[in-house]
């Protein structure tokens, strides 16, 4: 019984996981994707009932920005209207988004893998590093270097290996990539892969003594930070979260938001030193600016800043859709199950 | 820059006691009953049971054998109003099919976004931010979240674990309706459910400074006969520096969930000094190795 159920979810799993991802994907990018048309002119940014900045709404990342500087356009800050035309034509025509084969069953299935090219324009900023001045992470110290160089869980990308040799990633859950898990978003929460909709929309919500901000991506889940503006103390260092541990406080128009015990630090970052400092401006009634600092004297050799617009939706639509990635996650089963089909057949 | 909040002396702290004119609800709250284990009055008993020795007894079977005093449930009494949950015929079945098999079913055991009203008096902290046109409620448990809109929207396109709130103030009483569920969630862990008709509407009312008085009208006319409420104190965490921690079960439930999918099975044994536990872990036939949930909705005729 067990074979011959397990002999079509083989084949489908795979398929399986694309199709769950992609409705979702679907469905947040064409309902929350801003019509620029619908948005009313900026205005002065407006303020609170209590007198504050007010930083609430829903707010997209608009534009693509590369982390860091190409060499192609070292010492140049911004491109040119030209440079971002000849850009964006050439996304347009890129002939992947709408190839053809002769096999129509393979191209239905690969459409879906199109919903994930979800192209924004390019932007006239040629990286979002701010600083340094040439918009590259700084070295790393000669600790980190070695830490790094010793197997440190350096990025947030798939697990490698599992139990045992010859591990394959589809062994167990906790081997398999990170976004068929659904762990939930990470800090600092950049759009460093906007072809996956991954940071590019955060809803905040901002009270006189804390402020709420809901981060959603559909291939990871949501994300929920507290920050407190109470001017309370950070947590002790015996409590460390995911997300970190936030406070916040008003310099000017400026609410200045420091974030220390993570459980893991960005890129590689030590934890235990690690800290990230974002600053949220109200540019206008249309604009949020979130700077973000990222320090620790154990991993880089000098701080490091990088810049984020975003733009703001009309408060009455475009709500953030709830993903419920883990809920409806029949994408690890599949994967887990078509892993331990294919190890049957091998053995035959 | 002018704050125009009202403040209180609090313990020597001033705290905004009205935010834009209307009670402040911000802070950590925590509800402090047994209604997530069950929403009626109940007597303690085994979380999973057996028969016991003697006649018409029952005591812990084998999946909490080990926890001894922990593996019953805390007896508490009801916060239904009236007591009776008016159940049509077919959901009163399915209700004591859902608590005869709880382990299998309860979708707070998967780490699922527990929906309102559970999310509500769940044994974990939460804590509101409220400003004047929304407020965020964001639980410790699974790091959920839900948003009260209290300006005008648009109708939600669409269903959500933890359902589409939208509030508006009746005096000082905050009044949340709260709609466009899913089918898969639960109200505690005794089986009490709901389709994806459900309609609840809340009423938050601050009686005293760290006492909030919070009822829920429940009404689904595929479950129930009629409407029916539940009303309990959410009380403030007034421990020293009270914030919400980390409570990520997505990543804690995999060997629950998945484990009978590894390569190698992970857990087979659990040794004890008068007790070895053994477990089988087994894959369902058929497409049920996909099955993450019970609809809540009537059986298709």
């Amino acid at each position: 019984m067990r074979q011959r159920y397990l002999a079509p979810l083989g084949a489908l799993a795979l398929v399986a996981v694309f199709v769950s991802l992609a409705a979702v994907s679907m469905r947040s990018q064409t309902k929350a994707a801003p019509k620029a048309p619908g948005l009313p002119k900026p205005g002065p940014a407006p303020r609170t009932a209590w007198g504050e900045p007010d930083l609430q709404g829903t707010w997209f990342v608009m534009e693509n920005v590369p982390l860091e500087r190409s060499a192609a356009n070292a010492n140049k800050e911004f491109l040119t209207d030209a440079e971002v035309a000849a850009a964006d034509k050439q996304k347009a025509d890129d002939p992947g988004r709408n190839a053809r084969s002769a096999n129509s069953a393979q191209d239905v299935n690969g459409a879906y893998n199109a919903v994930f090219n979800s192209v924004l324009r390019t932007s006239k900023r040629t990286s979002m590093i701010i600083d340094p001045p040439d918009g590259k992470i700084p070295p790393l110290t000669a600790e980190a270097q070695q830490r790094q160089g010793r197997g440190g869980r350096g990025g947030l990308g798939a697990g490698g290996g599992g139990r045992g040799n010859a591990a394959s990633v589809n062994d167990n859950p906790e081997t398999v990539a990170q976004s068929p898990r659904c762990l939930g978003v990470q800090m600092p929460f950049l759009a460093t892969n906007p072809l996956f909709a991954q940071g590019t929309v955060m809803q905040i919500v901002q009270g006189p003594k804390s402020m709420g901000i809901y981060m959603e991506d559909d291939h990871a889940g949501g994300g929920n930070r507290v920050i407190f503006m109470d001017g309370r103390p950070h947590a002790p260092s015996t409590i460390k979260n995911v997300l970190g541990d936030s406070r916040g406080k008003w310099e000017g128009n400026t609410l200045i938001v420091e974030t220390t015990n993570f459980v893991q630090g960005y890129r590689g970052a030590n934890p235990d030193t690690y800290k990230m400092t974002e600053k949220f401006t109200r540019i206008d009634s249309n604009n949020l600016r979130r700077d973000i600092t990222f320090e620790d004297p154990k991993t880089w050799t000098r701080p490091w800043t990088v810049r984020i617009e975003m733009g703001k939706t009309d408060d009455s639509r475009h709500m953030i859709f709830d993903s419920a990635c883990h809920e409806g996650n029949y994408g690890l089963t599949g994967i887990l199950v078509g892993a331990r089909r294919e190890e049957q057949a091998a053995k035959k | 820059m002018t704050r125009n909040v009202t403040t209180a002396q609090v313990g020597g702290q001033a705290a905004p006691a009205r935010i834009a004119g209307k009670p402040d609800f911000s802070g950590i709250w925590e509800a402090n009953n047994t209604a997530n284990w069950d929403l009626q009055t109940h007597a303690a008993r085994p979380m999973v049971a057996q028969p016991g020795f003697s006649p018409g007894s029952v005591t812990l079977a084998a999946p909490v054998l080990g926890l001894g005093s922990i593996g019953w449930v805390p007896p508490g009494q009801g916060v239904v109003e009236g007591e009776e949950i008016p159940y049509l015929p077919w959901a009163a079945a399915r209700k004591k099919e859902n608590l005869e098999h709880w382990m299998d079913r309860d979708p707070e055991i998967k780490c699922f976004q527990p929906g309102v009203p559970r999310a509500m008096y769940m044994p974990y902290p939460f804590q509101i931010v409220q400003s004047a046109s929304k407020i965020m409620m964001v639980f410790e448990y699974a790091n959920a979240q839900r948003t009260i809109h209290l300006n005008k929207m648009e109708d939600y396109p669409n269903v959500a674990y933890m359902g589409y709130s939208v509030g508006h103030w009746e005096g000082d009483t905050l009044v949340v309706d709260v709609k466009d569920f899913t089918d898969a969630t639960w109200f505690d862990r005794s089986g009490n459910f709901h389709s994806d008709a459900l309609h609840v509407t809340e009423r938050y009312n601050m009686a005293g400074r760290d006492v909030i008085r919070y009822e829920a009208t429940i009404e689904d006319p595929q479950v129930f006969t009629r409407t029916w409420k539940i009303s309990m104190p959410l009380y403030r965490r007034l421990d020293t520096n009270a914030q919400l921690m980390d409570f990520r079960c997505v990543e804690m439930v995999e060997e629950t969930m998945y484990g009978h999918l590894r390569k190698e099975q992970l857990v087979k044994q659990w040794v004890g000094n008068t007790m070895t536990v053994n477990i089988t872990r087994t894959i369902p036939p058929g497409e049920k190795v996909h099955e993450r949930y019970i609809s809540g909705n009537p059986p298709a005729k």
